[in-house]
């Protein structure tokens, strides 16, 4: 038992245990000198390697969207009221309405949608979860503009694999809140087929945007916020509908983002 | 430096914004990299930043210095949380932005280094492995994979992975370590 749990060494160290499995190697590294020793030794050989990394420019306003969204989780821990809760941890403007209602916690309505599609989809849902933890609240006292009309950006990937990402913005014009998504290398349509762009709230889906992409399989919408800023919207999700006016999805989730 | 780190860290327990942005600052471009390395990817790698970062702040790991170099206590953070994002991420398209390349190309380390001393002798020990051992590396700490996958991709048997990973990381630290001029890189910890 003891030198079968020593071959798991590598994958403790590289992340390939299930939580169980994890669980019972640290018992098992608990009691097993060599374990132990091969282990401090990996980490102490490794420490120099990251260094060995070619500079990378992060993208741009990395600073902004990764201290603001720490600071304001923390206000979220903290406030029981709150004011507004924008997507992507982007820093709202303080003259700007609320575009988004409070959460009262989060929650994963891209399960709801799941089930709402197709079951099979369930188990890729997961996924969702580990996308950024974005939901904040900027503490009034912080407030900054960062970027001029962008309140929030989010990344758009396939739950179930394949080529496709997108984009979805949330821009204000003169006050009035535009939905902007962009999206590439999605498959091509036939018929009557289009993309449909949903926002959901507790799985409950709204449309907000129809588009077709094209012959490189890249498409563009954008959607008036107005009739949705009061939503509390807590996913985004792109789906391959049979025809442009499907008022519930019917196809399956082609790019989604939690909001 | 390290006495500075610390006593940055202290102060992020301390709940002092302007600890953790110095910290941020003079970490980002490294940690950011060092996650572009492992994962390919701009979007993954910035997740991973945010991780590190939160994980600070939210004190959901503790350092202590009986832990080695705070420097190296933080990479390990970024490389598990690296790990964690890739592996949940497994199944979707996330893209590889031509990592490859970039290994290939060789940037002048005169340039844009920060971490250009440390770079400098771990890059011109890794340069006197064999390719082999060099893959074992990569493999194993970089790719991070599985103990069966690295076995396939070397085309080895099982038992004889874990004997490769020690030989390819103990000449890496044989060769640095001479590169130095003796001047050893001794602190060893353990995490």
């Amino acid at each position: 038992m003891s030198d079968k749990q020593c071959e798991n060494l590598i994958d403790y160290f590289n992340g390939h245990l299930s939580e169980e499995e994890a669980k019972r190697f640290e018992d098992h590294l608990a009691t097993c000198d060599s374990c132990q020793e091969e282990l401090d030794e990996w980490h102490a050989l490794t420490q120099d390697l990251p260094y060995l990394s070619e500079p990378v420019e992060p993208d741009s306003g990395m600073k902004d969207r990764v201290l603001s969204s720490i600071f304001e989780e923390e206000e979220e821990e903290k406030e029981e009221h709150r004011n507004v809760t924008p997507i992507g941890g982007r820093e709202a403007k303080q003259e700007e309405p609320a575009l988004f209602e409070p959460k009262k916690k989060r929650n994963w309505a891209v399960w709801g949608l799941a089930a709402a599609l197709s079951a099979s989809l369930i188990g890729n849902a997961a996924f969702l979860n580990q996308m950024p933890e974005t939901s904040t609240t900027p503490p009034e006292e912080e407030e900054e503009v960062v970027i001029d009309n962008l309140e929030q950006a989010l990344t758009l990937q396939n739950p179930e694999g394949g080529e496709a990402s997108g984009r979805a913005s949330l821009v204000a014009n003169n006050g009035e809140a535009q939905l902007v998504v962009q999206a590439e290398r999605l498959e091509p349509l036939s018929g009557e087929e289009a993309y449909q762009v949903w926002l959901l709230e507790e799985g409950e889906p709204v449309r907000a945007g129809t588009f077709v992409p094209n012959e490189e399989g890249t498409g563009a919408v954008t959607y008036s916020m107005e009739e949705l800023k009061d939503g509390n919207w807590d996913t985004l999700a792109i789906t391959k509908e049979p025809g442009p006016d499907s008022e519930t999805p019917q196809g399956n989730i082609v790019l989604a983002a939690e909001i | 430096m390290s006495i500075q780190d610390e006593e940055l860290y202290r102060r992020i327990l301390e709940k002092d914004k302007d600890a953790l942005e110095t910290l941020y600052d003079k970490y980002e471009k490294l940690l950011f990299s060092f996650s572009y390395k492992m994962t390919g990817n701009h979007g993954l790698s910035e997740e991973v930043v945010q991780d590190v970062f939160m994980k600070l702040w939210t004190q959901k790991g503790t350092y202590d210095e009986s832990k080695g170099k705070f420097s190296s206590w933080l990479l390990t953070i970024a490389r598990n949380a690296a790990i964690d994002l890739m592996r949940k991420k497994k199944d979707t398209p996330y893209e590889l932005e031509e990592r490859d390349a970039l290994q290939n190309e060789e940037p002048s380390i005169e340039e844009k280094y920060e971490w250009k001393e440390e770079a400098t002798a771990v890059r011109k020990a890794m340069k006197v492995l064999k390719d082999e051992q060099q893959k074992v590396i990569r493999l194993f700490y970089f790719d991070a994979k599985s103990h069966r996958e690295i076995a396939e991709e070397l085309e080895l048997p099982l038992g004889t992975v874990k004997g490769r990973i020690r030989m390819a990381l103990k000449h890496l630290q044989t060769e640095m370590t001479e590169r130095e001029g003796g001047e050893v890189h001794h602190e060893r910890q353990t995490m």
